[in-house]
């Protein structure tokens, strides 16, 4: 029983194992309007956790993904949800709503190519 | 040996959702945290009885407002008689109340042991707490809490809790359950039940997303391991149906040689 134990004791470890990244992230922005992505590209400080709250002023739902940010979330219509992204590396980091994907947009972190 | 007797059938699937959040959820967070360990710390050390099959690894995402119908199932396929051909399915409605919580309801679950005619198990309520945002920890985690109820005589109820996790990244995403199971009621025995399930998968694209998924249960001494396909089609609307097949092997004796798995689901606002 003891592994059961240490599994769940690691698993718990590893899930809350970089607290100390989220203390007091920057807050960034994001809008969804009228189908685009507010602003299309969103400069972030690279080398920190940030806090993005994304809005959907739209009434239809949208998904904020990011292959690149590792971020898949649903913004109901109306609605704002939260996520963390970084630490990032300079570079341009693509993001789409998946719900229609010519709908898209870019954090920029240290204007220099990915 | 793995036991299929007259027991609970899989519980709930929680699809690859995704999920608001707000600063309200900390402080419930710390507390559930808390919950938590206690629980898995605690209950681990309890001796463990034979289960039922589940093959689902859930999700911890919670999307407000989003409103889903389920069904999955399961077929075995053994050279031994006692165990080929069992199978089971579920059908469930759910709707997240909050961008934390998410209840489930299950209509209807039936299983159907070898050489035997289909029954209704019973049905069941689940609800999923997402604790964390997306990102702010090194995983993702959320907390399921399930009560079952059993219609077969002799039966007892029972109650199922754990933690949920999962982590993105890149296009791969990473699930782990821990999920422990105590029966109450009249009949109830003492014990802890224990079960873990792990998912990878690698979204090629949003339809398809090939990957793998391990169950282990000890308490039937049934472990296993196999590919699965997953994948969702959206619409512009939000809605988006979502599929999952594969087929898990035994690895040790005492488990299935095969167990085929399938699941539906269908999410709307």
């Amino acid at each position: 029983m003891k592994t059961y134990v240490g599994f769940a004791a690691l698993a718990l470890g590893l899930a809350m194992g970089a607290p100390a990244l989220a203390d007091n992230p920057a807050t960034l922005r994001l809008v969804i309007a009228q189908h685009q992505f507010s602003p299309k590209e969103l400069p972030v400080p690279g080398g920190v956790r940030v806090r993005l709250l994304i809005r959907n002023d739209d009434a239809l739902p949208a998904e904020f993904e990011s292959y690149d940010l590792s971020r898949e979330i649903v913004v109901p219509g109306h609605s704002q949800v939260t996520v963390y992204i970084g630490p990032l590396k300079p570079g341009r980091y693509n993001f789409f709503n998946d719900f229609d994907h010519a709908v898209q947009g870019w954090v920029v972190v240290g204007g220099s190519a990915k | 040996m793995h036991t299929l007797g007259a027991r609970p059938v899989p519980r709930a699937a929680k699809k690859a959702g995704t999920s608001p959040m707000t600063d309200l959820r900390r402080p419930l967070s710390g507390i559930l945290w808390l919950v938590v360990m206690l629980a898995g710390l605690g209950l681990a050390l309890a001796p463990r009885a034979s289960r039922a099959d589940d093959f689902i690894v859930y999700s911890p995402y919670v999307t407000k407002g989003q409103s889903e119908v389920e069904v999955r199932g399961y077929q075995q396929r053994d050279g031994d008689p006692s165990l080929n051909g069992a199978r089971a399915y579920e059908i469930s409605v759910g709707h997240a109340v909050t961008d934390w919580w998410r209840p489930e309801l299950y209509l209807g679950e039936y299983e159907r042991q070898p050489g035997q005619a289909q029954q209704r198990v019973g049905n069941e309520f689940e609800n999923t707490f997402q604790l964390t945002p997306q990102g702010e920890f090194w995983a993702d985690a959320g907390f399921l809490l399930s009560y079952e109820r059993n219609v077969q005589p002799g039966v007892p109820d029972a109650v199922e809790f754990g933690p949920l996790f999962e982590k993105q990244s890149g296009r791969f995403d990473h699930r782990l359950n821990m999920i422990w199971e105590k029966q109450v009621g009249g009949g109830a025995n003492n014990k802890y039940e224990f079960r873990a399930a792990y998912s990878l998968s690698y979204k090629i694209t949003a339809a398809i997303a090939p990957g793998f998924e391990a169950y282990v249960r000890p308490s039937d001494n049934s472990y296993q391991i196999g590919p699965v396909l997953s994948g969702e089609l959206a619409s512009a609307r939000g809605s988006e149906l979502e599929y999952r097949v594969g087929v898990v092997f035994g690895v040790n004796a005492a488990a299935p040689n095969q167990t085929f798995l399938a699941r539906l689901e269908y999410e709307f606002f």
